[in-house]
């Protein structure tokens, strides 16, 4: 018996037949794109959790600032964090970012109280993500040929990129430094 | 009285849509070309040593809640040091065959698996396991702590055909009614429309995340052009990319033309379901979305290889152009039933 090509459906198939009154929803649950428009919604609620994504990228636009980060030695020059440890600088802010949320939400739900951005609480919480990076750094670094591992002393700046009228700002902070290698 | 417009436009749309969106007819030819350029795009994936460098996962993702994937960072069942430490392979440049822990292990297993995918033999079998061994590295690394989003849809993509394969072996364990297309049909539907969805997905991210305002906001985007050139510049230090780029400060200045560029895009992520509709909207589908992100290359200096690959098989499928180009010279089209 060959079925319908629209819904897949046999002889209950009602698809081709608009008089009989099938509410679309129903049609729309037999047809075979239904199960990919619900990739939709389920990945939403799913986020991102490899293999699943909800693809956020570029998703807010804002007309704040915008923060990154890079490694540089003790020299304060910059160092080419990909070629060291095969992690990009990308990676490098967000995890980072993700480590600093999770200090900051365990403060915050031991003390009941919300950390106040400029706090010196937060600056403390800051170093210690950077030092927790800096250190995966290193130690990604560690696995690669001799000449790339970073065994000096580590610096990680921030810098927040602004819109400035005509152009754009660029300042930067220290976040955090590592002592060298023993 | 005659229809408005509007009543005009709905019905041409509902004509439209009703005429496609379905598995249509395929050829083996094609499904061959896509198998074994997908298995190709596993392989070339999993040549990267770095998931296998990780010996935590502090940030779980997907599989690593439930399992604890740092095994893949010790040494595997397969040693290949004494196979030579590289083969030079044309267009590729260098191909290590052995690497830290799981590495030899892994990437044996997804030249055995994909062999046997191209062959199209024992999918049920094959499928779920290629998916496996592309999904578990790539879940330890967006497990450290930062998300990469450039090999999620290949392993979708396995996992759907999986999914696909099973359904049809389930029904016809239970004796369900044949179809009226080969199981390749919905294989080539599916894998299209996971590629197309995922993009679809994108844009409601955004409409979502940005309360409903992107349209309006994206002229602040060209600030992330800056963003992303630093970051470049900040991962070997190329001096190409230490300065400021000329076309951010342009659209800053221009925020009307920003927002047409960047909202066209927008809208070409969106309507990618179109891609659905027949083989020629896979077509041109593929090719904007192409042009798409070379035209982000351009501009931002971010690029998503595999799914520009994964256009290029799926959605541009140049196989089945060429068939049909062929089919067309020997002798009329053979229709949707007994097409191959």
């Amino acid at each position: 018996m060959l079925l319908c090509p629209h819904c897949l459906a046999m002889e209950s198939c009602k698809t081709s037949d608009p008089a009989r009154g099938v509410h679309w929803f129903r049609r729309l649950m037999r047809h075979p794109i239904f199960p990919l428009i619900c990739l939709i919604p389920l990945t939403q609620v799913v986020r991102d959790q490899y293999p699943v994504s909800h693809y956020p990228m570029y998703s807010q636009p804002t007309s704040g600032d915008l923060l990154f980060q890079y490694v540089t030695g003790a020299d304060e020059k910059p160092l080419p964090i990909t070629r060291h440890t095969g992690i990009t600088p990308s990676q490098v802010g967000k995890k980072y970012g993700r480590h600093k949320t999770i200090l900051i939400q365990r403060e915050e739900k031991r003390t009941g109280q919300l950390v106040d951005e400029r706090s010196e609480l937060r600056g403390d919480i800051m170093r210690a993500a950077g030092v927790e990076t800096l250190t995966f750094l290193r130690d990604q670094s560690m696995k690669r040929k001799p000449e790339l591992r970073l065994t000096q002393p580590l610096k990680l700046f921030e810098v927040t990129l602004g819109f400035g009228g005509d152009d754009f700002t660029e300042t930067k902070r220290l976040v955090a430094e590592l002592p060298a290698a023993r | 009285m005659t229809p408005s417009r509007t009543q005009n436009f709905k019905q041409a749309l509902g004509r439209w849509a009703s005429g496609g969106f379905i598995p249509a007819s395929s050829y083996g030819r094609e499904w061959f070309f896509m198998r074994l350029l997908m298995a190709l795009l596993v392989c070339y994936s999993l040549l990267e040593f770095k998931p296998f460098g990780f010996d935590g996962q502090p940030v779980p993702r997907g599989l690593a809640h439930f399992f604890d994937l740092t095994f893949l960072s010790h040494q595997g069942p397969v040693d290949l040091s004494g196979w030579g430490k590289r083969i030079e392979v044309p267009m590729l440049g260098a191909i290590r065959i052995h690497g830290p822990g799981w590495y030899d292990t892994i990437f044996l297993s997804s030249l055995v698996l994909g062999a046997l995918y191209v062959r199209g033999r024992g999918l049920l079998v094959t499928l779920p396991l290629l998916a496996l061994v592309h999904t578990l590295p790539w879940t330890l690394s967006n497990s450290q702590g930062f998300t990469h989003h450039g090999l999620q849809l290949v392993s979708m993509v396995l996992i759907v055909q999986s999914v696909v394969v099973w359904w049809w072996q389930v029904r016809r364990w239970r004796g369900g009614p044949s179809l009226e297309l080969p199981l390749r049909s919905y294989l080539i539907y599916y894998s299209q429309g996971m590629v197309a969805f995922s993009y679809v997905t994108c844009a409601v991210s955004k409409l979502i995340n940005s309360k409903g305002l992107w349209l309006f906001k994206s002229n602040n985007i060209c600030i992330e052009i800056i963003k992303s050139f630093r970051l470049d510049y900040y991962a070997n230090l190329d001096p190409a990319v230490a300065g400021q780029p000329p076309a951010a400060l342009w659209l800053l200045h221009h925020p009307m033309f920003t927002r047409l560029v960047f909202d066209t895009g927008f809208f070409i992520e969106l309507l990618a379901f179109v891609a659905l509709r027949s083989r020629g909207w896979a077509l041109f589908t593929g090719l904007t979305i192409i042009v798409f992100h070379r035209s982000v290359w351009w501009l931002m200096r971010l690029e998503f290889p595999m799914h520009e690959w994964l256009l290029l098989i799926f959605l541009v499928n140049v196989p089945y152009w060429l068939e049909r180009l062929s089919q067309r010279a020997r002798g009329p089209l053979l229709s949707a039933k007994a097409s191959p």
